[in-house]
């Protein structure tokens, strides 16, 4: 076995789910239990799962603030929602962003990516509703 | 943390199998070999990503098999140092915690990377982080953000060093020591890091 390119290159959460979709996690299809792991994984994480032009679209949002790929991938992988967690994923946050940088990149991360919890709340609502609707 | 690398080998599709597609017979046998696996050094194979070039298909004398030469890329688990994941805690111990990515488990917060201070409580068996006064218990099943510090691949013990293992070694490899091929270490020390509830708008 040769490993002719170890680092063909680095990809995003949503870019995996895509490949496992294809793959055939879904009810049916024929993905291996340990790609269905990975994709129950994924799918489980608050974030919404963007395609390639979106993706690109979300990166060029961010452009002016010269943030390096490894945390432009972390922001679309974590979609943070606090201060902290943006203070987590930058390093030395403070000088290259401030407070507003902080605030525009919370602003662009909640209207491009950010998505609510698939488990919890949202869907026990929705299972009450469908409960009621069938009696 | 996840990185599409690029892998050649010979794939031997089993003479059954030569009826299909010469890329269905070669995809069954990657998935067979490489997905759930861990490549020393690189990490653990998700799934695969396409299949670029096959080539070969010779059959060598007393094997009925065809050989193929197949190129492919598979998508590779692997963060990398200073990376920020989330994942479930699953088990607490002494030593520390046990994090669960649903499709990789092993991933390791020694006792000294927890917020400081934190105490190990005997009586419900968890961790407890005491901040401000509060009592943090790190329950189980929760979701955990840590930072990765390092990623550990370690080498399959030979059946000598099996043989000659002393002590806590000699369980190597059975449900009381699990072997892990690679290892994640982690750590929840510093501000957003540790349970996603703790740090909540």
């Amino acid at each position: 076995m040769k490993l002719l390119q170890p680092n063909v290159a680095v990809i995003c959460n949503c870019e995996l789910l895509q490949v496992l979709t294809e793959r055939g996690v879904h009810l049916g299809g024929r993905a291996l239990p340990s790609e269905r792991m990975a994709h129950q994984y994924l799918a489980s994480q608050p974030v919404r799962q963007l395609s390639g032009e979106q993706l690109t679209e979300f990166f060029s949002l961010l452009e002016a603030y010269n943030l390096s790929q490894g945390e432009l991938l972390q922001l679309a992988n974590l979609a943070p929602r606090t201060p902290v967690e943006v203070h987590l994923i930058v390093a030395d946050c403070e000088s290259r962003l401030g407070d507003e940088g902080v605030e525009t990149v919370l602003a662009a991360v909640a209207e491009r990516v950010a998505a609510e919890p698939a488990d919890g709340a949202a869907e026990a609502e929705g299972e009450g509703a469908n409960g009621m609707q069938e009696e | 943390m996840f990185l599409v690398t690029q892998i050649e080998d010979q794939i031997r599709v089993l003479p059954q199998d030569l009826t299909k597609a010469p890329v269905d017979a070669v995809t069954t046998v990657i998935e067979q070999r490489f997905v759930d696996k861990v490549i020393p050094n690189l990490g653990l194979v998700v799934t695969i990503y396409d299949v670029l070039n096959i080539e070969g298909g010779f059959v060598y004398p007393n094997d009925g098999a065809a050989f193929f030469k197949v190129q492919f890329r598979v998508v590779v688990f692997r963060p990398f140092v200073g990376e920020i994941i989330v994942g479930k805690l699953k088990s607490c111990s002494r030593d520390g915690l046990r994090v669960s990515l649903d499709f990789f488990d092993d991933v390791i917060i020694p006792e000294h990377a927890l917020q400081d201070p934190s105490f190990y409580d005997e009586s419900e068996r968890l961790w407890v982080w005491k901040f401000d006064g509060n009592d943090m218990y790190m329950d189980l099943q929760e979701p955990i953000r840590f930072r990765v510090q390092s990623v550990k691949f370690n080498p399959t013990p030979t059946p000598q060093q099996l043989q000659n293992a002393t002590g806590d070694d000699k369980l190597l490899g059975t449900a009381a020591k699990p072997f892990s091929p690679m290892e994640v270490i982690g750590d929840i020390n510093g501000d957003g890091l540790g349970l996603t509830t703790w740090w909540a708008g």
